[in-house]
């Protein structure tokens, strides 16, 4: 049914421009200040969407944020937006917009079928028919893909989103939220005291309800007020205007949250789709304006009923007449305006307000523009196929029956205002319930943030533009600037008061829509209250009511009112819900910016990463860090290569980059009591010039991290840690430094990105260093295992130290980061000639599990140094962090798992990290312990692992057990063995 | 700046310095006035920079990191700082460690609003200005020149924030 036209003239749209549009393939045009809905309407269109849960038709009920209905998918493809709403949605030329949530059609919705199960799928359909005794999970496995399949509202492209977002971060002395005449007025004093303003509209055009109002305000025009404030706005220097932007969520310390669109006639010079904006103000103001609700009536969400305002928005703004033959009900003075407005445009325009009496002021207006004023009646139910045709009224106390049945095509209604306070609520201010007005006022908050005009609870331009002067002063003030004081003037300002909403006893509830977007009806919240569900945190929990995208914007008041009627309570003694960001969607785009794809993460380079993928390495992400994996040669695969770079450094020499490890000086002459603290073992006592192996635990004593430190002097050291624990470990030296021992005078510093470090391991290592480090004595005397020196490279300083995690002669190199390549070539080129190669992260792992050295597997989270075999390090002549709470009976058990080797009982087999470890038909359960890190051993000919078993070596020494991996589907049979499979004695390392 | 001072460019905006050296002084609180009063006599610099702010040295800047840290950049090679005592405080070369990058302003301010929520008005981050923040994730020590922003950021993540402040750049048109 075709019911909407555009007017000959007025309206806020530029007639000279003409825009093609589609809807469901359907080629339309409008025009340049058209939203997508008043194209729609304009073109007669209606009917655009499905219903949630019975795919019910609906329309285009609002003008605004506040539309529940008409949501579409805008684009196609990539590009695709679901959930854009009708009314929102600027329109531009070009654009695509389809119906949602209907199959294969709107017109032909299979979908709808779900109308004749109605009765059927009420509040708490799915908690009754799905969970409960004798419908287990299984039950629910079963219908659980067709009902996700059913769910949601819309679809969201699968295809990678091509279009760009930013991430704006900005700081302002005021963020004003909403420019109706509340929030203008306030960026005007605001700025004429020097404050820096930000002013946020969600519109693509500045004015709240001033766009649509064709009365006065502050005795002008109402047109004429805002084009003079818009000048205004536009000539000061010190307010930033963002339209098209909606605020979305306030956080803490005054952060709020905001999305802005692209202009879309500037789709091809400004690059980004959104942009996201984090503003951190000194105060806020919200002048977000208030929401019209509905009217609780049979069918009240058939296409043709809409909200009173929306309909003044139309015919006003866009000069859109949604209909011929309008009935307007309404509970307040507000829809007057609208019911004028419409009747001087021509159309046919019948008023039923449910009030016995109105002032004598708004009699006139009826009477002088031909309305047909009918007091104390409501309407009862609206009547139509796809769209509303006729409505039933009768008197407004529900007492008697439908007295007559009216021909219409458009139902307006108005049950009153809601201010909108979301964002309010989202910092957790509690609302208060003014039963006069008929609606939560918002509450005093904490922090500078104020709310005025509609959003406060005043219904006259005048008052919102008087309290958006006050407010904005008082601001001013505290921010220690000057502005003419005002009084704010008092919520309200109707001359009758509004009639609370009260259901006929008559209507039939399930056709009366509380909350349209969710599909919630007056039968509902009935029954939820019938089955106690009378808190409304509950009833939205057990009826979806407010859940959906639209936050329940016109939904919360009409049910709490039907609640305190169900409930004979006040809505006061209710209460509302609270609300949580997003005030409106948003798309994960604009939340994401430039933080996708490469940018996802920033990537670390080691200062040999092109140097070492130049000699072929295939690098891997660990962490942040890009470290080569193994160098194939002749398409290796990385088995076939790591074996083979083990077995050339065992029998040659071996060169890793370990530059990734974490570098911390650590200086001042407290600096040897400062390790002394944070290490299990001792460090005052070694000599400079030495290293040594340190475990640090946490509080808890579990173990944290470990690694060598070097005591280049008396006062300075030079720790390294694991790569994956680099921060953690730095932050925390930082955190004990700074709180528990500020008397220390230390100095802690990150150098891991000063220095590049290559690990030179192997039999040669000696002459490989010794080739290309000058004037150092690599003998054993004079370079002993765990000794320091400083050497030359190219006449560049660098240091070394013998330490090794391979168990092989070993060395560690650390040069100045940007003569770090020059070094590793020169390694590389003597490695290669002394028969060694490059080794990478594969090689390293696997030749410290053949020495029986933990790793970041084993140093997990739960293991203590008793678990890992590292007892006896630690020391008993000093306190050090993690010793008191080390000797807890339940980490000291004998039964604890502890670290073990591991072989398979028939050799060619092999085993996996993470297997469980258990007794041959006990392998069900969690067993008696896993296995942590496994390798095929090329020295000793097949796999060996390294894990944790119950009681450990003591008690499980030489005997086997299962290495279960049901996932997998793997189970081997393992011998329990000493952790140190190669050279326990250490003959090769102090070669 | 000094013609020894060797610049890239490899877009209009962003560009990365090299040959310059990076000192650290960390001193005790007690002796804090004492040594950085000698380094700042050594340098050039015409005071000791307050916490967040920097000064400019003789063919450098020494930059207040922290209340009890100050960092020496110098663009060309100059002689050695004077010994510091342990019992003031030690020092630390750092020239291997950060990369230096450069952005012209005024598109440096909203091209680094993209990445940090740092208040970037010229009145809270005026000429002279030291700031320690995260640019995409990374931890950055930047401070504000009459023409420039200059960002000190760790050598490993030089490359990937190059690159994203260079596509950010590309984004703004």
């Amino acid at each position: 049914m075709s019911t909407g036209f555009r007017l000959p003239q007025g309206g806020l749209i530029d007639r000279n421009s003409q825009y093609r549009f589609s809807f469901d393939g359907r080629a339309l045009t409008g025009h340049a200040g058209d939203s997508l809905a008043s194209a729609l309407l304009a073109n007669g269109i209606q009917f655009v969407a499905r219903s949630f849960k019975y795919h019910r038709p609906r329309g285009i009920m609002g003008a605004g944020l506040e539309e529940a209905n008409a949501l579409v998918t805008l684009g196609d493809g990539a590009r695709s937006l679901p959930n854009a709403v009708a009314s929102t949605e600027e329109l531009h030329d070009g654009l695509s917009a389809h119906a949602q949530h209907c199959w294969p059609s709107l017109n032909t919705d299979f979908g709808a079928v779900n109308q004749l199960f109605s009765s059927l799928l009420g509040a708490g359909f799915y908690y009754k028919t799905f969970m409960g005794p004798g419908r287990g999970p299984k039950s629910w496995l079963f219908y659980e893909h067709f009902i996700r399949r059913a769910a949601g509202l819309g679809k969201a492209s699968r295809e990678p989103d091509p279009d760009q977002y930013e991430t704006v971060n900005t700081f302002c002395d005021l963020l004003i939220i909403g420019s109706g005449p509340a929030g203008l007025e306030a960026a005007r004093i605001a700025a004429e005291a020097g404050l820096d303003v930000i002013l946020a509209e969600r519109d693509f055009e500045l004015g709240g309800a001033l766009l649509a109002d064709t009365g006065t305000i502050e005795r002008q025009p109402a047109a004429q007020w805002l084009a003079s404030q818009v000048d205004r706005l536009s000539k000061s220097v010190n307010i930033r205007v963002l339209k098209r932007t909606t605020a979305f969520g306030l956080y803490d310390g005054t952060v709020a949250g905001l999305v802005e669109r692209r202009d879309p006639a500037q789709a091809t010079t400004i690059p980004w789709r959104e942009r996201f904006w984090i503003v951190r103000a000194k105060r806020i103001i919200i002048a977000a304006g208030a929401m019209e609700r509905p009217l609780l009536f049979a069918g009240n969400d058939r296409p043709g009923v809409m909200l009173a305002s929306a309909v003044g928005s139309y015919l006003n703004r866009w000069a859109v007449a949604p209909g011929r033959r309008v009935v307007l009900a309404t509970t307040n003075d507000s829809a007057y305006a609208t019911a004028r407005d419409l009747a001087i445009a021509g159309l046919s325009v019948t008023l039923i307000d449910s009030r016995d009496r109105i002032s004598e002021p708004l009699h006139r207006l009826a009477n002088n523009t031909g309305i047909d004023l009918r007091l104390g009646q409501s309407v009862r139910a609206t009547l139509g196929s796809r769209h509303v045709r006729t409505v039933d009224i009768g008197p407004a106390n529900g007492q008697g029956a439908v007295g007559s049945r009216l021909a219409c095509d458009i139902v307006a209604v108005s049950g009153g205002w809601s201010p909108t306070q979301h964002l309010l609520s989202q910092r957790g201010v509690k609302p208060s319930w003014n039963e006069s007005l008929q609606a939560f006022l918002p509450g005093r908050a904490n922090e500078p943030i104020d709310c005025v005009g509609s959003a406060a609870g005043l219904w006259r331009s005048d008052d919102c533009a008087r309290s958006g002067r006050a407010i904005a002063a008082a601001a001013a003030a505290a921010l220690g600037r000057k502005a003419p004081v005002e009084d704010i003037p008092a919520p309200g300002g109707w001359e009758t008061p509004i009639r609370p909403v009260r259901l006929a006893s008559d209507l039939n509830l399930k056709k009366i829509f509380v909350d349209l977007q969710h599909d919630v009806t007056a039968a509902d919240i009935l029954l939820a209250n019938q089955e106690g569900y009378e808190a409304p945190e509950l009833l939205k929990r057990y009826t979806t009511l407010g859940m959906a995208a639209d936050q329940g914007r016109t939904s919360a008041v009409p049910a709490l009112a039907l609640l305190s009627e169900m409930a004979n309570r006040s809505v006061g003694e209710i209460g509302t819900t609270t609300f949580r960001p997003p005030f409106a969607p948003v798309s994960i785009g604009a939340l994401a910016g430039m933080e996708r794809d490469k940018h996802l993460l920033p990537i670390r380079r080691s200062p040999l990463h092109d140097v070492v993928a130049d000699s072929g390495a295939h690098m891997l992400e660990t962490g942040l860090w890009m470290r080569p994996w193994y160098y194939p040669q002749n398409a290796e695969t990385v088995d076939e290569a790591y074996l083979r770079e083990m077995r050339q450094t065992r029998d040659a020499v071996g060169i890793c980059d370990v530059s990734t490890l974490g570098k911390i000086a650590v200086q001042g002459p407290d600096a040897a009591e400062f390790l002394d603290r944070v290490y299990v073992n001792g460090f005052k006592a070694m000599k400079a010039g030495m290293a040594r192996y340190g475990v640090m635990l946490r509080e808890d004593g579990i173990v944290m991290d470990d690694g060598t430190s070097w005591r280049l002097s008396e006062t300075e050291y030079f720790m390294t840690t694991t790569t994956g624990n680099a921060a953690k470990v730095m932050a925390w030296l930082e955190d004990l430094l700074e709180t528990r021992w500020p008397e220390l005078r230390v100095s802690l510093t990150s150098v891991t990105d000063q220095w590049a470090g290559i690990s030179v391991a192997g039999p040669h290592a000696r002459n490989l260093l010794a080739a290309n480090i000058g004037e150092l004595d690599f003998a054993n005397e004079a370079f002993p295992f765990m000794a320091v020196r400083n050497g030359v490279f190219n006449g560049v300083p660098c240091r070394l130290a013998r330490i090794s995690f391979s168990g092989e002669l070993a060395y560690e190199v650390y040069i100045g980061a940007s003569h770090g390549p020059a070094l590793w070539r020169a390694l590389r080129n003597t490695a290669k000639e002394l028969g060694g190669c490059a080794y990478g992260l594969e090689a390293l792992g696997a030749l410290r599990i053949e020495k029986g050295h933990v790793g970041g597997p084993e140093l997990d989270g739960r293991t203590t140094l008793e678990d890992l075999g590292l007892g006896r390090m630690a020391s008993t002549k000093k306190s050090f962090i993690g010793d008191v709470l080390r000797q807890r009976p339940d980490l000291r058990r004998d039964d604890r798992a502890r670290l073990v080797g591991l072989v398979p009982v028939t050799k060619g087999e092999m085993f996996k990290g993470g297997a469980i470890l258990a007794e041959q038909g006990q392998e069900d359960g969690h067993g008696l312990g896993w296995v942590t890190s496994v390798t095929e051993s090329p020295s000793l000919g097949h796999w060996i692992g390294l894990g944790f078993i119950q009681g450990g070596l003591d008690k499980w020494q030489g005997k086997t057990v299962l290495a279960a991996d049901p996932i997998r589907g793997r189970s081997t049979l393992v011998k329990i063995v000493a952790p140190h499979f190669l050279d326990p004695e250490g003959t090769r390392l102090h070669a | 700046m000094p013609d020894a001072a060797q610049l890239s460019t490899a877009t209009p905006s962003i560009s990365e310095r090299t040959g310059w050296t990076l000192t650290q002084i960390h001193a005790w609180p007690e002796s804090f006035a004492q040594a950085a009063g000698s380094v700042a006599a050594a340098c050039g610099a015409s005071s000791i920079p307050a916490p967040g702010q920097a000064a400019e040295a003789t063919d450098g800047v020494l930059l207040r990191v922290h209340p009890q840290r100050l960092w020496l950049l110098q663009y060309v090679k100059a002689g050695a700082l004077p010994d510091l005592p342990v019992d003031q405080g030690v020092m630390l070369d750092l020239s291997q460690s950060r990369c230096l990058l450069r952005i012209a302003m005024p598109a440096a301010i909203d091209l680094i609003a993209g990445f940090c929520g740092l208040d970037l008005r010229a009145p809270a981050f005026p000429v002279g200005a030291v700031r320690l923040t995260s640019l995409h994730r990374i931890p950055v020590t930047l401070w504000r020149e009459a023409s420039h922003v200059a960002i000190l950021a760790p050598r490993s993540f030089s490359q990937s924030l190059r690159e994203a402040l260079e596509e950010a750049l590309r984004h703004r048109g």
